[in-house]
């Protein structure tokens, strides 16, 4: 906990700190205490890399959370948010919001990402009733019937095929930060959720005949799971666009470091995914002189090698 | 003391009746084994006792209250159920996956208490699994994972523990070794055990009540050396039999007759 909390502290320092142009450190806490109007170093850690730094502390602690919930209710190693078919929900929204509506703001497109996404999940939990095998067939059959629309979308409309290009990587700039403020809730709500429900994972884990046995309303248990998963992981796809991987990688870690109590796993969860998706994004930064890779790119460069590692070692750790 | 019957119970899959209008009251403080030929519902039986599978018809009572109407957490503080599905998350540990037992004397947030910390230790000495206790469960062998599991059972602290074919998988020896354990549990501590088991004749010598079922109903119920003879046995199984005194515990034995290898007498009717 101490070392994913020191973690999580260093790589939001890192994100304030470097950049594509070189700000000394000294000036970086001078622009976050007594900031000079005008000052272009301080203007760019005000207004691009804070922001930025709290987007990604908001998706990251959602998605992190989102992946660890869903992977403890299905049982499922290789679940993520995207096996409910989120991703393809929100991004279906977004290009049809565009399409239909011409929205074009971070700000404006953020609900209708967030409502496709709630769609897609409501139409994949109600159809595979909360059995995980049947929840992965039916989140990708939604997926499959989404992708092509989205597809025909982009062909009829010049201006949603430019804004989905960019949204769909998965980045942590040009959102402002009114979209945290407008969204923020929802991730309170989830974690709030995913704390309550975390001990009622360790009972699910040993399946669903003795988490009965013990107790456990287990239909409550997967539907009060399916409104967190579908806050955070709504959020996050809103606020960053669809982030591969993170979602999918960061329970895995989290296992590795602290075992099968989920009540400890759901905590390292939500520290290590705002962990993994600024990593990412300064990484990003930096990996290319004078421009930019986008976050969403990084996180599946990076998550891929772990997820191989994670599969090739002896010992998984399932869920 | 609890007791725990059901009550013109129906029981089914999607519409298919396995069971219909049985019944059947678990005599208190002994072991009853329930016996019978695949897919008799036997295992769906001893699912709707425990409330793990919804009744069609019928109701099932604890001390006279109907089930269905308690909290599932009180119901779980009375009767514990080993189901034949559980799974051991990998990596998990015996004192672990045992100390999972006390979720229904746990608040949301499963709190430990010293209390619970007592308890599980107890559930693991009496299992014989305390030297395992800081082991993962994948590490051990079939009969110590099946005594893990058991301990969780214990762990609840019910006066009720029922078992879906505890014995299953294990060799011989192991299956003596879980049933001596499970008869100490019941004169050790009173427990009421209701299990469902296949080996005929170790189900003959352990239980104190015997119930044999055949096509969703009870053939016959009683103690074993008046319920477990040849028409019985004929009549749940179709299967022609020897029945003899047991040379150990003197109760009844079962010796099938097959299509092959019969070189002695035919059994007698009677």
């Amino acid at each position: 906990m101490v070392t994913a909390l020191a973690a999580l502290l260093l790589v939001v320092l890192a994100s304030l700190a470097l950049g594509v142009r070189d700000i000394a450190p000294a000036e970086v806490w001078r622009a976050l205490t007594s900031p000079v109007a005008g000052f272009m170093d301080h203007d760019v850690v005000l207004d691009q890399r804070l922001p930025r730094t709290i987007v990604g502390l908001a998706a990251g602690v959602a998605l992190g959370t989102a992946g660890t919930l869903i992977q403890g209710v299905t049982r499922n190693p290789i679940a993520d948010p995207g096996l409910l078919g989120l991703n393809s929900g929100a991004s279906l929204a977004v290009v049809c919001a565009v399409w239909l509506f011409g929205v074009t703001s971070p700000i404006g497109y953020v609900w209708f990402a967030f409502l496709g996404a709630a769609a897609a999940a409501a139409i994949v939990f109600s159809v595979g009733r909360g059995q995980p095998v049947r929840l992965a067939l039916v989140g990708a059959a939604v997926t499959a019937l989404i992708t092509p629309l989205i597809t025909l979308v982009l062909l009829r409309d010049q201006q949603a095929f430019n804004l989905y290009r960019f949204w769909s990587v998965g980045s942590l700039t040009g959102r402002g930060l009114d979209t945290v403020t407008a969204l923020w809730p929802f991730i309170v709500v989830g974690v709030v959720l995913a704390a309550v429900l975390s001990h009622r994972l360790n009972m699910l884990a040993l399946g669903d005949d003795v988490a009965t046995a013990l107790g456990q309303r287990v239909g409550t248990t997967r539907t009060l799971a399916a409104i967190a998963i579908v806050l955070l992981a709504g959020t996050a796809t809103s606020l960053a666009g669809p982030i591969a991987l993170v979602g999918l990688v960061v329970p895995h870690a989290a296992r590795r470091l602290v075992g099968t109590d989920y009540r400890w796993i759901m905590g390292i969860g939500a520290l290590l995914g705002p962990v993994m998706l600024l990593s990412a994004d300064v990484l990003g930064r930096l990996i290319l002189p004078r421009s930019e890779l986008e976050a969403g790119v990084v996180a599946a460069l990076l998550g891929a090698p772990v997820l191989i590692a994670v599969a090739r070692s002896r010992n998984v750790v399932g869920a | 003391m609890t007791n725990l019957r059901a009550e013109g119970v129906s029981l089914g899959y999607d519409g298919l009746r396995v069971i219909e209008g049985l019944d059947l009251t678990l005599p208190d403080g002994k072991i009853t084994a329930v016996v019978g030929p695949n897919a008799c519902g036997k295992s769906t039986l001893l699912r709707g006792l425990a409330r793990l599978h919804p009744l069609d018809g019928g109701r099932i009572t604890l001390d006279g209250a109907d089930i269905t109407a308690m909290p599932r957490k009180e119901l779980a503080r009375k009767v514990g159920m080993l189901p034949q599905s559980s799974i051991a998350p990998d990596g998990v540990r015996v004192a672990e996956l045992v100390s999972r037992g006390r979720y229904p004397h746990q608040g949301w947030f499963g709190r430990h208490s010293s209390d619970d910390d007592a308890v599980v230790t107890t559930a693991l000495e009496s299992t014989g699994v305390a030297e395992l206790a800081d082991r993962p469960v994948a590490e051990l062998s079939g009969g110590q994972r099946q005594r893990v599991w058991i301990a969780m059972v214990l762990a609840q602290q019910t006066d009720i523990v029922l078992l879906d074919e505890p014995t299953t998988f294990l060799d011989v020896r192991h299956q003596l070794d879980l049933l001596d354990l499970l008869t100490e549990l019941n004169r050790d501590r009173g427990t009421t055990v209701a299990m469902v088991l296949h080996e005929l004749n170790l189900a003959a010598r352990y239980a104190d009540h015997l119930v044999v079922m055949s096509a969703g109903r009870i053939v016959a119920e009683g103690a074993p050396s008046d319920v477990l003879t040849s028409e019985v046995v004929d009549e749940a199984f179709g299967l022609r039999a020897h029945v003899v005194p047991d040379p150990v515990a003197g109760s009844p034995l079962v010796v099938p007759v097959g299509r092959y290898h019969s070189s002695a007498v035919e059994p007698s009717a009677g």
